[in-house]
């Protein structure tokens, strides 16, 4: 466990970053929302408990609240181009891939509360218990706003005929 | 409309989840940013001797900690996507082209390797440290240091004489840089090491994937390589929960047939077309595993092989997935 507010940066930095961009699917929000998080956090530093735990939570707690704030925020689009910028893709057109965009397509529609208990269930592999109190929710709320999000997610459209290349016809 | 099962769904939400994550920003800015208000600082540089003590012990920590990664989990947030490369140098001699990549899951070590094209050959390895294998480090005489950014290293001979420096970057990474049949290898190392720079956006992304894998079986490996005849692919399996055991399994992807060594092959349906089958065989290319290989479109050969059966390689073979992968990296 970090003792000191720089260790904690040095140690978990990189891991916020990437929960962050889980669950805005925006880079550079994601940079935006750890950075005040970690502002704040550095502010109260040796009143702060469990560090790892309240970081997480105030990231979480940023991201459902975001849209209230933009209009004081700096907005950058994150288009294409720009996500290209950050994490070039692979050029793939493979049906692996056609299935995970659309997954993230289907993700980025989810209501946030719903994407943030998904997120923490299957990035994070919290218990729903932990998820309940990342979200400040009973863990049958959890359950319910997980079983909703799955019931969006298993819907995959119109079926396809595509078929990985060499497989069997 | 159609609906994926539950198991499809989950599977696929992690998938997808894991993928965006490695869209995440580096943390440079924030770093800055917080160095700024006067709170984070670099880590202080321990002092020479230090240092010296705790990094001479690569000398016996590179083989013992080989050894005692297979008892660490694989699932660690120091690595939790394994096929991006954490380092590439920012300098080469001239020539060098890069010609391979290949990554592993934690805690095994990701590779890299430049040739110029005739017998010299640099290869770089980053192996992910953990805190609990870092404290079990002991310590022992290190006879030929290096200082790399203030951190000590040393270089040591391997396979008779060729040099390879080691050191620590950044206390998340071991590097090892290996020079064959180069020139001033020494010299040439030491300005490599000072100018190696923190990569984490290159990536290992190879044409193939397995479809499904025997109980017990996982993927451990997956390497890319420009040959004579393009780019080539190999996915490595092996026991689930070890990832830097031997290869069980192998497949791979590329545009040679399959030494048969003296075997007779055996015609047999791959993937719904005519492919072959190798029996275990042992020749003078040593000892090689059952085989079954087909080619694909392209002209390409399809092959896997391992220590399993032929129904279950065949198994394997038929359920592969071919993707566009990216060998844009060469050269």
């Amino acid at each position: 466990m970090p003792a000191t507010f720089d260790e904690f940066v040095v140690d978990r930095l990189d891991g916020l970053l990437r929960y962050a961009t889980v669950l805005t699917d925006d880079p550079y929000l994601a940079q935006d929302i750890v950075q005040e998080v970690l502002l704040r956090a550095q502010q109260r530093w040796p009143k702060i408990d469990s560090p790892p735990t309240y970081v997480r939570r105030m990231v979480t707690n940023e991201y459902l609240s975001w849209r209230r704030r933009l209009a004081h925020r700096r907005v950058v689009t994150s288009s294409p181009e720009m996500l290209d910028l950050v994490s070039p893709p692979v050029s793939d057109h493979s049906l692996e891939y056609d299935e995970r965009d659309a997954m993230l397509a289907r993700l980025a529609k989810l209501p946030r509360k719903q994407r943030a208990a998904v997120v923490l269930r299957y990035y994070e592999n919290y218990s729903d218990e932990e998820i309940g109190a990342v979200l400040r929710c009973a863990t049958s709320t959890v359950r319910s706003q997980i079983s909703r999000a799955l019931a969006t997610l298993r819907e995959t459209g119109p079926a396809t005929s595509v078929q990985p290349t060499g497989a069997r016809k | 409309m159609t609906r994926l099962s539950d198991e499809n769904t989950e599977n696929l939400i992690r998938e997808s989840l894991d993928h965006l994550a490695t869209r995440a920003p580096d943390g440079d800015e924030i770093r800055e940013v917080l160095a700024g208000t006067g709170r984070v600082q670099a880590r202080p540089k321990l002092a020479l001797a230090l240092v010296a003590a705790a990094v001479a012990v690569i000398a016996l920590g590179v083989p013992l900690g080989l050894r005692a990664f297979t008892a660490v989990p694989p699932a660690s947030p120091r690595n939790a996507d394994w096929s991006a490369l954490p380092y590439t140098p920012g300098w080469l001699p001239d020539g060098f082209k890069e010609i391979r990549r290949g990554a592993k899951p934690f805690p095994a070590p990701q590779t890299r390797a430049w040739s110029n094209g005739d017998l010299g050959q640099i290869e770089l390895t980053s192996t992910p440290l953990d805190d609990d294998r870092a404290g079990k480090w002991t310590i022992a005489p290190a006879p030929n240091q290096i200082i790399v950014h203030g951190r000590v290293g040393m270089v040591s001979e391997v396979y008779g004489n060729v040099p390879m420096l080691t050191w620590s970057p950044d206390d998340t990474y071991l590097l090892s840089l290996t020079l064959f049949n180069v020139r001033d290898a020494r010299d040439v190392g030491q300005r490599i090491a000072d100018e190696m720079v923190q990569d984490g956006r290159s990536r290992v992304s190879g044409e193939l994937r397995f479809g499904g894998l025997p109980a017990g079986l996982e993927l451990s490996g997956v390497s890319t390589y420009m040959t004579t005849t393009g780019g080539k692919t190999e996915l490595e399996a092996t026991l689930a929960g070890q990832p830097t055991a031997a290869a069980v399994v192998k497949a791979s992807l590329g545009g040679e047939r399959p030494d048969t060594d003296g075997a007779e092959p055996v015609p047999l349906k791959v993937r719904g077309v005519d492919g072959l089958y190798l029996p275990a065989r042992d020749g003078r290319l040593g000892h090689q595993d059952e085989t079954i290989a087909v080619q694909v479109d392209g002209g390409r050969w399809l092959t896997v092989s391992g220590k399993r059966d032929r129904a279950t390689l065949l198994g394997i073979a038929d359920g592969l997935q071919i993707v566009r992968g990216d060998y844009s990296w060469y050269g």
